[in-house]
């Protein structure tokens, strides 16, 4: 492994400026069992935990409700960063102006579902199951989508997270947390569990063979994907937090061609109940800031044509502010489409009306899992039907 | 299965498992005697009230102050959890059976209390009726400040009834679904309109005002039904006597398979004993088929189950009020927030790659720093991410297993014998280096448990 990393370094040397992927790789593509390209479409999943306050993430700067309603959190017409006609990104998503120019972002106004639920946990387990408000699943939609997939390996789906979320469980264990590749493969370093991994086990226990199976799988998977961290570093500019972190992780994973399919990343902290402007203007800063180097990378390595990133949160905020200078739990947000290779750029639909509301909160206007179900049939050519449950009015999205 | 089988078998599912000096003595005695010994003290020995009165007339006060409150309450309900599973671990009077039989009832009759008293409440009512009659269970639950919060019973009037509860009375808490029609469910909410609570006092109050008496149909009967009414008849249904036995089947026999005629036999008894849940339990515990070789773990230990049994093994103190949560938090079962009104699904849900290797370092985690991180999801009210541990903040006294193995020669052989249904082959040229390690017996005694504690096999039951 050392030798292998070395001779890697050294190679990079001599083939000097030859650094960037995917071409680097290629050319040693032999030393690789199997496949060592990812050719599928691939997605990401980011999700802003909390409750992002899109109305002022995309200001609807033309209607004088937004003005009226919030006094104190409403951010001027001539500071926004106009998208169009109507909308304008807070201030702080600067870093994927770009991206936005060059069509590679699609926006859903309204993306919610009947009944909301306005509590964080049950509205975050709705948005990752793709339940309706009155059921409560048990596996997520993309552990569904997993497990509807001929052949997986456990590292097909991965979480930049210690732990699993929701969204990616399902009965075929596809899906893996993942902090860094380092400190996973650190975590099976006990004398214990390594003496485990070496132990001949009886696989007649129904149980026991399926606890072995899947500790043998979480040690496979670390060599693997320490193999992989090794080919590529990234040089991106990431904010140095978390999910800084996590999105630069992916960046190389997904440079040293990792075949895996779903990557979901979390950036927390959008519970914004008192003093929302600057907090949440460093946390869609962070977020824009992260994107952007993402994508950069990707574009490097050829790699932004095939992915399609989605960006939602599990409700946005009511439109009046409340008396600290923040909002409260409110429903139907906007979500973002971000991409090489979108079919359509720009925003799909018109603002949620801030005149209609329903106990003060905006009205949907798209159903969650429709923009799931276009993203599972025509993004990931999987079975949207058996995966969601349920057939739902076709979004000509892609 | 071997009479010490069964008898382990018989403790770990119809308690937490055995403490050294327990099984020490347990593991002579007849088996008959053992189950009887379950069902002798099966009254709740109640938990000291905590020294926090919320006050009645909050309202008077300001909405900080008032804030305040909720927080400090939110704070309290912690202690409510930890009083719970200390009792888990080191029960007063009470049959170990009734503290697991309340930890299924709390997954049955899934609730997130918000408030300390409203959890004591909840608690009290499961942990009372345990191993009573399941009317009267039912009844207590359904009247309980949480589940009436829980399930929105408190806006269910006349005028505007809120079916929340009546569904999750009959889908989860009773029959299951396709048991019953929507029509049941619009006229059975009706008769639970009223049904209502002093959030302050966390004690129940009938409306009568809010209370629509008009005549109702439900499941064939019709009469100006009140809730108790419909209780009975659910009752009646000897579709909900099976529902039950269902579900104690998998939490108490075999999660993976059901076996149809043994599940009916069990729901004949819940049936005629009239909902005697000792009765049912007996029957239970007592038949020939709860011993067969292809239950011995079969299922998965809960997350719960799993700390409280370690706790019993190892006699764990905790160092501070996080001790027992933040275990709970991780591995995804903590007590007062399942994740939704139907309760933890449990089994193979439990585990995942990243789950999977957290439980097999526990018990590292109680003795030194772990290479593992176990941090919890993020919580969405926090303004950042969360640290985590990597030691839990417990004490062992290692006391009672070395009493336990003090005499004996072959002291891997006993501790397996104690810890696990099944001894791990222990071939693998690290284990015979890892346990070399150790010099003296107690060196021997820790390394070895610490061991067979940290392997799959610990993690079934």
């Amino acid at each position: 492994m050392l030798n292998r990393r070395s001779f890697l370094k050294k190679s990079a040397v001599v083939t000097a400026g030859a650094m960037l992927l995917p071409a680097f790789l290629k050319a040693y593509q032999n030393d690789w069992k199997g496949k060592t390209e990812f050719k599928d479409k691939r997605l990401i999943i980011l999700q802003l935990t909390g409750g992002n306050d899109g109305l002022n993430t995309l200001v609807p700067f033309e209607d004088d409700i937004y003005y009226q309603k919030r006094p104190r959190l409403a951010i001027p017409k001539q500071e926004l960063i106009k998208l169009d006609e109507l909308q304008g990104w807070n201030p702080a998503m600067q870093p994927l102006q770009t991206l936005w120019e060059e069509g590679e972002c699609l926006i859903l106004n309204a993306v919610g579902y009947p009944d909301p639920d306005r509590s964080h946990f049950r509205s975050m387990d709705i948005w990752q199951t793709g339940s309706a408000a009155n059921e409560f699943w048990s596996k997520g939609w993309l552990g569904r989508y997993l497990e509807e997939l001929p052949q997986t390996k456990p590292y097909t789906a991965i979480e930049l997270d210690n732990q699993l979320s929701l969204a990616l469980k399902g009965d075929k264990m596809a899906a893996l947390a993942v902090n860094n590749p380092k400190q996973f493969k650190r975590q099976l370093n006990s004398p214990i569990i390594q003496a485990l991994l070496e132990q001949q086990h009886a696989a007649e226990h129904e149980q026991l063979a399926y606890l072995y199976q899947t500790l043998g799988e979480t040690e496979s998977s670390a060599n693997y994907l320490m193999e992989k961290a090794q080919l590529y570093t990234s040089s991106g500019d990431y904010p140095k937090t978390g999910f800084g972190k996590d999105l630069k992780q992916m960046a190389e994973l997904i440079a040293a061609g990792c075949e895996t399919q779903i990557y979901y990343a979390s950036l927390t902290g959008f519970d914004t109940h008192a003093n929302q402007k600057n907090k949440q203007a460093q946390l869609l800063g962070q977020y824009a800031q992260a994107v952007a180097a993402l994508r950069q990378e990707l574009r490097k390595a050829g790699e932004w044509e095939n992915t399609l990133i989605m960006t939602f949160s599990e409700f946005g905020r009511r439109l009046a502010e409340n008396g600290s200078g923040g909002s409260d739990h409110g429903t139907a947000n906007n979500l973002y489409l971000m991409g090489g290779g979108l079919k359509k750029a720009g925003i799909y639909n018109a603002p949620a009306s801030l005149s209609q509301l329903d106990q003060g909160d905006l009205i949907y206007d798209i159903d969650f899992r429709r923009v799931y179900q276009a993203i599972l049939s025509d993004w990931l050519q999987g079975d949207a039907q058996a995966v969601l449950g349920r057939s739902l009015p076709k979004l000509d999205i892609f | 299965m071997k009479t010490e089988e069964k008898i382990k078998q018989l403790h770990l599912r119809a308690g937490f498992g055995l403490r050294p000096e327990e099984w020490a003595q347990k593991r002579k005695e007849p088996l008959k005697q053992q189950i009887a010994a379950l069902f002798k003290q099966t009254e709740a020995q109640p938990f000291a009230p905590l020294a926090f009165a919320y006050p009645e007339d909050p309202k008077s006060l300001s909405k900080e102050k008032r804030r305040m409150l909720r927080k400090k309450s939110r704070k309290l309900r912690k202690q409510v959890n930890n009083q719970w599973i200390e009792r888990m671990i080191r029960p007063k009077k009470e049959s170990p059976l009734l503290d697991k039989m309340a930890l299924f009832w709390h997954g049955h009759f899934a609730c997130e209390p918000k408030l300390h008293h409203h959890a004591e409440e909840y608690l009290a009512a499961i942990r009372q009726h345990a191993l009573g009659n399941f009317k009267d269970l039912l009844l207590a639950v359904s009247k309980s400040t949480a589940m009436i919060l829980y399930l929105n019973n408190q806006q269910n009037r006349k005028k505007k009834p809120n079916e929340n509860f009546a569904r999750e009375l009959m889908e989860l808490f009773t029959l299951g679904r396709g048991h019953y029609k929507e029509q049941d469910i619009k006229e059975s909410a009706r008769a639970f309109t009223g049904w209502h609570c002093n959030a302050q006092k966390a004690q129940f109050k009938f409306k009568e005002r809010q209370h629509d008496a008009g005549s109702k149909t439900f499941m064939g009967q019709t009469g100006n039904f009140g809730g108790e009414d419909i209780i009975n008849i659910i009752l009646q249904q000897k579709r909900c006597a099976e529902f039950l036995a269902e579900k104690l089947y998998a939490f108490f026999v075999n999660e993976r398979q059901p076996n149809k005629k043994h599940i009916s036999a069990l729901a004949n008894t819940i049936y005629s004993s009239n909902y005697d849940l000792k009765v049912s339990l007996r029957f239970l515990f007592e038949a020939k088929w709860f011993y067969r070789p292809e239950h011995l773990g079969a299922n998965i230990k809960s997350p719960v189950f799993l700390l409280v049994h370690l706790a019993r093994i190892l006699d764990l103190q905790a160092e501070n009020e996080q001790a027992w949560i933040q275990p709970q938090q991780v591995l995804g079962q903590l007590l007062f927030k399942p994740p939704n009104v139907a309760g933890w699904p449990g089994g193979r849900s439990w585990i995942d790659h990243s789950l999977l290797l957290m439980r097999l370092n526990l018990a590292a985690a109680i003795f030194e720093k772990t290479n593992i991180v176990f941090r919890p999801k993020d919580d969405p009210k926090a303004a950042g991410r969360g640290k985590g541990f990597r030691k839990l903040a417990v004490r062992a006294n290692l006391a009672p297993l070395n009493k336990l193995c003090g005499q004996e020669k072959d002291i891997l052989a006993e501790l397996s014998d104690y810890l696990l249904l099944q001894a791990p082959k222990l071939s693998a040229p690290n284990f015979q280096a890892y346990l070399s390690l150790a010099q003296t017996k107690e060196e021997k005694i820790k390394a070895g448990s610490l061991l067979l504690l940290s392997t799959p096999e610990f993690q079934i039951c």
